[in-house]
């Protein structure tokens, strides 16, 4: 008996431990990922769900003892696996996929519109959006880690590989999307 | 431009490995050093990075506009606290029946797989020795004058009568009785038992 309530004194504990570490990162990372999925076509509304679920996630992933290394990585995986699996589902449509967001921004021409409306209107953000669409899928990845903010290193750490691989995709992205934009 | 961003060649290449890092201010100082040098001098890796320094800004401005005119709900850190608090820890609890069941369980498969019972084995005196004598292996004393220990056993009547013992009790009968263990000069250990019932003490060896 005297086990047992210190077993559970101990999962208290470290459920305590693993909320306060959630909330951390939750403070470090909610804008930058917030940000990412609005840059791979979600909605705002759709991005804080994501946020919240995700974040959800790593806090029982640690209340459970999980692996540590590059949490970052974890949670935008975690976030964009839950947007995709999100948008397959027939039973919320929420999220917009980004070609049809350009095409809805086509068609708003209130400025009192949405403020999102407001930046997908400029023509400069539409065409370099367009251009992303084009790229291949693993440099096409790269773009909107980028728009989020994170830097080069974080975004080899999201995506699992080396910063000297993300050199060379990013690289090869901005010569195509700068061969769009001229 | 174009030209610039394929086909890198030598000093070109290592230079174009390094702008994304560069951009971000997070190469070495040595390798920033270099870069710079190699940029002075190399007009084509400097149109690249301009292009790259253009593109990066507008992707990161992208990025901030989209922050900056859809902010974040209000509260989201609160509900994601309270959501956290609503997850219930799993309390440890004493799971009587899954432990009985699993040794009921394991005595099952051990009753099945156990080896038939041997033919019961038979002393020197001829007896039928229906328990086996208690198996002890082989420890070296610590010390040779420190090689003896008493030991109370309960010990088997027809294991007693197997090996020599005379004792009237009923040879199904377990009987306490004290054992004198020691090893002689030969390294073999002994023993000695004392039934309680027989009075009587015999040496056997293992």
């Amino acid at each position: 008996m005297a086990d047992g309530a210190m077993a559970n004194l101990a999962k208290s504990a470290a459920a305590d431990q693993a909320r306060d570490e959630a909330l951390r990162w939750f403070d470090e990372l909610r804008d930058p990922l917030r940000r990412y999925l609005m840059c791979t076509g979600a909605s705002p509304a759709d991005a804080d769900e994501a946020v919240q679920e995700s974040f959800l996630r790593l806090y029982q992933h640690l209340k459970k003892s999980g692996d540590l290394l590059n949490l970052r990585g974890w949670v935008f995986q975690v976030a964009r696996n839950y947007l995709r699996d999100e948008r397959k589902s027939a039973r919320r449509q929420r999220s917009v996929p980004l070609d049809e967001a350009m095409e809805r921004d086509g068609r708003l021409a209130d400025p009192r519109g949405s403020p999102e409306h407001c930046v997908l209107g400029d023509e400069r953000t539409r065409r370099l959006r367009a251009a992303i669409e084009k790229l291949p899928a693993e440099q096409r990845e790269c773009m909107p880690l980028r728009a989020s903010g994170l830097r080069y290193r974080e975004i080899a750490a999201v995506l699992g590989i080396n910063i000297s691989s993300v050199g060379a995709l990013v690289r090869r992205a901005m010569a195509r999307l700068s061969e769009e934009l001229a | 431009m174009s030209e610039a961003w394929d086909l890198p060649e030598g000093e070109c290449a290592r230079a174009h490995g390094m702008l994304a890092q560069f951009v971000d201010d997070e190469l070495a100082a040595g390798q920033a050093t270099w870069l710079r040098g190699h940029l002075e001098a190399c007009a084509e890796c400097r149109v690249l990075l301009a292009g790259f320094v253009e593109i990066d800004s507008e992707l990161t401005g992208w990025g901030q506009q989209l922050g900056l005119q859809n902010p974040p709900a209000a509260g989201a850190r609160e509900q994601l606290a309270a959501r956290m608090a609503s997850i219930p820890i799993r309390r440890r609890a004493v799971r009587w029946m899954p432990a009985v069941a699993a040794a009921i369980a394991a005595a099952l498969v051990l009753a099945a797989i156990a080896p038939p019972r041997k033919a019961p084995a038979v002393n020197r005196a001829g007896n039928q020795i229906d328990a086996p004598f208690v198996e002890i292996p082989y420890l070296p004393p610590l010390d040779p004058r420190e090689n003896s220990m008493i030991v109370r056993m309960n010990i088997r009547v027809a294991t007693l009568i197997a090996v020599g013992y005379r004792v009237t009790a009923d040879p199904e009968e377990i009987v306490p009785a004290p054992m004198c263990w020691w090893v002689k000069t030969d390294a073999r250990m002994r023993c000695a038992c004392f039934p309680a019932s027989s009075g009587m003490e015999q040496e056997t060896s293992l």
